[in-house]
């Protein structure tokens, strides 16, 4: 007999020699043709997917008055009857004194500490800036419109302690950027286009970029175009802040800010055309091998001729490391009805595995299949259809040896997110076997997220996920992309997930410039803008997404207050929002919308409730899921 | 046929056993993760001086992971066959680490199956494994053993979490006389089963044409003598 001692002994055994790398036979992905006629496993055009502002995140550098020994800035803010919020994030605590002021002279401090007799109609709070991984708290100071006209920003310090202010005044125009391209490579141009929404074009623009070294350096955009480029010297992370200022309809000036994060990475190698290998039960298209052990997720469609007209066949996708190939089964091929002869790969793609950079786009490849041998169509594709074994394993830094072992069984496992101290979800909530995955303060892309789940869960024969935040879309990539037990699980709902950026948000940028000031603590994570979460989203298919059910939360509205979860980040977020996550970003098309529930946010420190908090869904997320 | 007085112990090979399978009595519970297992005893009568010519086993199983099991069956004689040997491990894909965990077993295992029921994991089927299926081990190494006796099913389940039970376990067995020339099967070679091979002759059975060659003639007369020659043993 082979493993008398039990599994878990084999899987120690099998992942004691995994330290620096484990290889895995990884899922080959299929879609049908009806996820490439609807856009689902294709890139949404990059314009698309830019970030919309009413907020401008202002650089404090504060001047000494020589005669004094102080140091002060301000700034104009021009109130309307929406308001407008004041969040002060100085680079160090407590270094600031500062207030605003109203048209008619009222001060009120950042503190918050004369708001209630002083200003009227000024609210305040003090936070933690949600996903920074920070503990310090930061003003911010909301004016509800009451008072309208020019108020006052003022700052004063005993230290040049300079920092940001994020001012958002809800007004009517909307600065507007977006990148061209899905890729950012070293050695060539990043570019970023900017517009109004009121088609007005900027007077001003620039940006301020931050590269990977921490050198900073300034970007001067051409208002004609909208344009703003830079060429990156190296890969990594570079913190791009865009400024453009325009004049509104009654001819004042205002400032709108985005914040961008671009991770650049090093070109792979070319795919270098395809090479077709036909087999009884499918054809395999290999491509130039990748040197070294990197990985990619390699996508492509698959067309072919039928009545004189090329129709799609299939979708196939899968993580890739130096031996690039995606396997199709020929049955996709008698479904389509083609001709195997007039079969080519379009929108052939290689995504970093981990920043989905896009690094390689082959818009046709002819890949003739001629010869291959046709077996009856089924009258729907089968699940060995859409998911299979690859052709080769890939090596990865799967690594259960190390750090949290789960306990056995079949279990609900809860997941947490981006950067969160542990398990939100609590636990008196769920019964029967579950388990909480423990991995706290850090930050990982969704495939390294993954694999640590896979890791942490090596002794579950089956498991079922609820998921916080950044964990959702982590478990539906380990899903999508690899064997686990969550394939082997059984009951209704297999990931179940609350307040999940499917579709990104623009704290990741925010984050990425922020950094640079005071040091945010989980780092910055490219999976989780607007264009890393639709790079990623591609190539998640139907079939995969189908088992996802999702909550989204927001603020309670209350009436004759300013409502929010965070005074923040609500500057930045297009209401509804739970803090974090817009509930327009956190639609997961395809997968089953359990609705949007007022009165909970994100993390435990907003206003409301934290949203994983939710005794009657828990309840319901315990009883329906998949173990 | 070549060889004379072949038994057709069972005549079932769908996988609905015919009620002349030697079968266990069912149901058995396998012990959940037990090195120990357990054992289901199949008795078989076929005779006296038969041995196995073919050999097949009709499994069925309820069990909701079956990569938990390891399945043998032992002849009287004390040969060992694993017929399952927890499917889909090892892995380092699908199925995962813990083999196949699909549900169910209801199948025959029979040599010339074209899939071994180690490679048949799928998420979908039930029962899992299911057809006709190659075992992990040749059932081939039974052939001319004493068909006779009590044949031993041991089934073990060695992971936690998942309990199955042992709901059929039949024997499908083609005997044929362990010793050729003794015609008349009464254990004894002598005079009457020269006699009884010449009647058999004399009557063209096909039962005569020891060479197999679908003729009836001479050379079938000279290769039963070679063989009531040789003896038995």
């Amino acid at each position: 007999m082979k493993v008398w001692w039990g599994v878990s002994v084999f899987a120690l055994a099998s992942f004691a020699s995994a330290q620096v790398s484990t290889p895995l036979v990884v899922k080959q992905v299929a879609a049908p043709p009806s996820d490439i006629e609807t856009g689902v496993v294709v890139l949404p055009d990059p314009a698309e997917r830019g970030v919309a502002s009413r907020s401008a995140l202002l650089e404090v550098d504060l001047i000494e008055d020589p005669a004094t020994g102080r140091w002060s800035w301000s700034a104009g803010v021009s109130v309307g009857a929406r308001g407008a919020q004041v969040a002060f994030l100085p680079s160090i605590g407590a270094s600031w004194s500062a207030r605003i002021v109203s048209p008619g002279g009222r001060a009120a401090d950042a503190d918050g500490a004369d708001v209630a007799e002083g200003a009227g109609g000024v609210w305040h709070d003090r936070e933690r800036l949600a996903w920074s991984g920070s503990e310090r708290l930061f003003d911010a100071l909301a004016i509800d419109g009451a008072e309208q006209g020019d108020w006052r920003i003022e700052i004063e310090s005993d230290r040049g302690v300079n920092g940001f202010v994020l001012v958002a005044t809800d007004g009517e125009v909307e600065l507007y950027t977006h990148r061209d391209s899905y890729s950012a490579l070293a050695g060539e141009p990043v570019r970023l286009f900017a517009s109004f929404s009121d088609g007005s074009r900027p007077r001003g623009l620039h940006a301020s970029v931050r590269a990977p070294s921490g050198a900073s350096f300034a970007v001067r955009g051409d208002p004609a175009s909208g344009l703003l480029s830079f060429t990156p010297d190296e890969p990594g992370a570079y913190a791009v802040r865009v400024e453009a200022e325009g004049v509104d309809a009654a001819g004042d000036r205002f400032v709108l800010t985005t914040q961008h994060l671009v991770d650049v990475a090093e070109p792979a190698d070319p795919l270098g055309g395809v090479r077709v290998d036909t087999g009884d039960e499918r054809v395999v298209f290999e491509f130039q091998a990748q040197s070294g052990d990197r990985r990619v997720i390699l996508a492509s469609e698959v067309w072919g001729e039928r009545d004189g007209a090329m129709v799609p066949v299939c979708w196939l996708a899968r993580v890739c490391g130096s031996a690039r190939s995606l396997a199709m089964d020929t049955r996709w091929l008698s479904m389509a009805g083609v001709d195997p002869a007039t079969v080519e790969l379009r929108r052939t793609r290689v995504h970093d595995v981990n920043s989905m950079n896009l690094l390689e786009l082959v818009e046709r490849m002819p890949a003739p299949a001629a010869g291959v041998a046709l077996p009856p169509a089924p009258d729907a594709p089968t699940r060995d259809m859409l998911v299979s074994a690859s052709p080769e394993a890939v090596l990865t830094p799967l690594d259960p040896g190390r750090g949290v072992l789960l306990p056995p069984g079949h279990r609900l496992l809860l997941v947490h997110g981006y950067c969160a101290p542990g398990n939100p979800f609590p636990t008196a909530h769920f019964s029967g076997s579950y388990a909480a995955f423990n991995d706290p303060g850090a930050n990982r892309s969704h495939d390294e997220f993954a694999l640590e789940i896979l890791a942490q869960t090596a002794q579950m024969k089956s498991f079922g996920v609820a998921a916080h935040s950044q964990g959702s879309l982590a478990s539906l990539h380990l899903y999508n992309f690899y064997f686990s037990g969550m394939d082997w699980a059984r009951g209704a709902r297999l990931i179940q997930t609350v307040g999940a950026p499917y579709q990104g948000t623009p704290l990741a940028g925010l984050g990425a410039v922020l950094g640079d000031v005071f040091g945010v603590g989980c780092g910055v994570n490219p999976n989780l803008t607007y264009l890393g979460a639709a790079a990623w989203l591609s190539t998640i298919p139907t079939s995969s997404r189908q088992n996802v059910w999702y909550w989204r939360t927001t603020f309670e509205v209350r009436p004759f207050v300013v409502n929010y979860c965070s005074l923040i980040t609500r500057a930045l977020l297009n209401a509804p929002e739970d803090g974090v996550v817009e509930a327009a970003a956190g639609v997961l098309p395809g997968a089953t919308n359990m609705g949007l529930k007022e009165g909970w946010c994100h993390t435990n420190d907003m206003r409301d409730p934290q949203q994983t908090r939710d005794a009657q869904r828990n309840a319901q997320i315990n009883q329906t899921a998949r173990r | 046929m070549r060889l004379l007085g072949a038994v057709l112990l069972c005549l079932s090979a769908s996988a609905g056993a015919s009620g002349s399978d030697a079968c266990a009595t069912t149901p058995v519970a396998i012990p959940d993760f037990n090195a120990q297992g357990v054992v289901a005893p199949i008795v078989v009568d076929a005779g006296p001086g038969l041995v196995v010519e073919t050999i097949t086993v009709h499994l069925g199983i309820t069990h909701p992971w079956v990569g938990d099991l390891v399945v043998t069956l032992e002849s009287p004689s004390g040969e060992v066959v694993a017929l399952l040997d927890r499917p889909g491990i090892p892995s380092t894909g699908f199925p995962g680490p813990f083999g196949c965990g699909g549900r169910d077993i209801n199948a025959i295992f029979a040599d010339d199956a074209s899939v071994a029921a180690e490679d048949i994991c799928s998420y979908a089927a039930r029962p899992v494994i299911t057809g006709t299926v190659r075992p992990n081990g040749s059932l081939s190494a039974f052939h001319g053993q004493p068909a006779s006796g009590t044949w031993l099913l041991r089934l073990y389940d060695l992971q936690s979490y998942d309990v199955g039970t042992l709901t059929q376990a039949c024997l499908q067995i083609t005997t044929a006389p362990a010793c050729p020339a003794d015609i008349n099967g009464d254990g004894k070679l002598n005079f009457f089963d020269f006699a009884a091979f010449i009647t058999l002759f004399n009557a063209g059975d096909p039962a005569a044409d020891i060479n197999g060659d679908g003729e009836l003639n001479f050379f079938d007369v000279a290769a039963y003598l070679n063989l009531f020659n040789a003896g038995c043993p």
